[in-house]
């Protein structure tokens, strides 16, 4: 890892956080999508308060990282980087410029399983979108009822239409 | 509205449904009793006050002209909710629309999309959008003895219990996209009725020539699965949080497609019966759950 990048403040986003067994669902509402972050997911989100740079937080972390908390900070910031966990401008640089996708998998493949950091993302959908709804060419009486949420007229006909 | 006042004024009702009051305002006093028959499960009848939304149902009973449609029309507030020269479309989409807006805006109980069952007095939740094989399964759970709760909605109330919603299965038949209306108890079952805690959820998809090998995975994945096919989160996240952080922290959650939907019930059956009758391919499918998930994770 370069300096430049040691030298970065990454700072998590606000958002309403719920720990379940250890993992912790957060759900950002602006873009309306839930993460859930596992364990090690986790230690390296709230390390970046925007204060501490990744090398204070591979090091904050190093015990708990063993054998390799470099390899694996980066790992995670990369990943919660993806998920728009991490505020625009603090995020590190793109993986690319970095590390070689292929060089850190190989480094984090030498890590325990339970270390590697998993950042699963989920679309909280509208309630229209969430509930029961009719195929195409199936006959309607409202938008509402259409997975394509449009109701038209094909001859005399009200269906679902794209 | 004065003139929608004018055209369905002659009886009304009010009611509350987990804590949604709703008004209903028709231009003819018997259809409040067909429409009795379709408030959400559970419904209370409230004497008439503030109301959070307004149906009003305008039967058209004019003489038949030869080339005139005569159009029955239901108004959800001021808005047409639906039109049609048969009536019973208004009921349906009365019953579809409303159910869906007690389940948006609630605020005493979190709706998520799923059939649920119930199994030894432990509730599982099969989370899933339209056309991923709900009903089939809720179906398949009935025909092998499960207590019936709903085809449509999980209702987690704000201590995590599941309540029921029993409305009559909408089985789509012959691969058609319509849902044809099928009671309960047409798959010999019995219909739940007390609050129950989550005991397992199935996370699945129908896959036609599929095999159920499902994988075991963890809370939070399985809370991610719930939040993906809910109604009220977007609109009230820390309610749906909230009421999720209270629900069986020892649930399980399995994940996978499946192909029939009795070897899925089969399975979970034996699963939710003890460990000790646990056949050894699920153990092993469990078991090398930590495999596959490493080699998820890094590719």
């Amino acid at each position: 890892m370069n300096n430049s990048t040691n030298l970065r403040k990454p700072k998590r986003i606000r958002a309403l956080t719920r720990e379940f067994d250890g993992e912790l669902i957060v759900y950002d509402d602006q873009t309306h999508k839930a993460h859930c972050l596992n364990k090690t997911a986790v230690m390296v989100w709230q390390e970046c308060d925007g204060e501490a740079t990744v090398r204070d937080i591979t090091n904050n972390l190093k015990d708990k990282l063993q054998p390799d908390a470099e390899a694996v900070v980066q790992f995670a910031l990369i990943k919660l980087d993806k998920a728009r966990l991490l505020e625009k401008g603090e995020a590190p640089q793109a993986e690319g410029e970095l590390w070689n996708r292929r060089d850190l998998l190989k480094r984090i493949r030498l890590v325990a399983i339970v270390a590697i950091p998993v950042v699963t993302t989920m679309l909280v959908p509208t309630p229209a979108r969430a509930a029961s709804c009719l195929p195409l060419l199936q006959s309607c009486t409202s938008s509402a009822q259409c997975c394509s949420a449009h109701c038209g007229l094909s001859g005399i006909n009200l269906v679902c239409l794209p | 509205m004065e003139k929608l006042y004018r055209l369905v004024g002659a009886a009304g009702m009010c009611f509350r449904a987990f804590g949604v009051t709703i008004g209903i305002r028709v231009s003819e006093r018997t259809t409040l009793e067909i429409l009795r028959d379709r408030l959400p499960p559970g419904s209370r009848d409230r004497e008439a006050g503030a109301v959070k939304r307004l149906y009003s149902f305008f039967l058209n009973r004019a003489p038949h002209r030869k080339g005139v449609r005569r159009f029955h029309t239901v108004y959800s507030d001021l808005q047409i909710l639906a039109r049609s020269e048969n009536e019973s479309d208004l009921y349906e989409e009365f019953e579809r629309d409303v159910d869906s807006f007690v389940a948006a805006t609630s605020t005493a109980a979190l709706f998520i999309h799923a059939g649920v069952v119930a199994w030894n007095g432990k509730a599982i939740v099969i989370p899933g959008r339209s056309f991923t094989g709900k009903t089939t399964l809720v179906a398949e759970f009935l025909r092998a003895g499960a207590t019936y709760y709903s085809d449509e909605f999980a209702v987690f109330d704000r201590n995590g219990y599941v309540h029921p919603f029993s409305r009559p299965l909408g089985v789509r038949l012959d691969g058609s996209g319509t849902q044809t209306k099928k009671a309960p108890c047409e798959f010999e079952c019995r219909i739940g009725k007390e609050p129950l805690p989550l005991a397992l959820v199935v996370v699945t998809e129908y896959r036609k020539s599929a095999s159920w090998r499902p994988r075991s995975t963890s809370l939070g994945r399985g809370v991610l699965h719930l939040l993906g096919n809910s109604l009220s989160a977007r609109a009230n996240p820390s309610l749906a949080l909230n009421i999720l952080t209270r629900t069986n922290e020892r649930a399980r959650i399995l994940r996978g497609v499946r192909g029939e939907a009795a070897e899925v019930v089969r399975s979970v059956q034996r699963i939710l019966d003890g460990p000790a009758r646990v056949t050894t391919p699920e153990l092993r499918s469990l078991a090398s759950d930590w495999g596959r998930d490493r080699h998820e994770q890094l590719d």
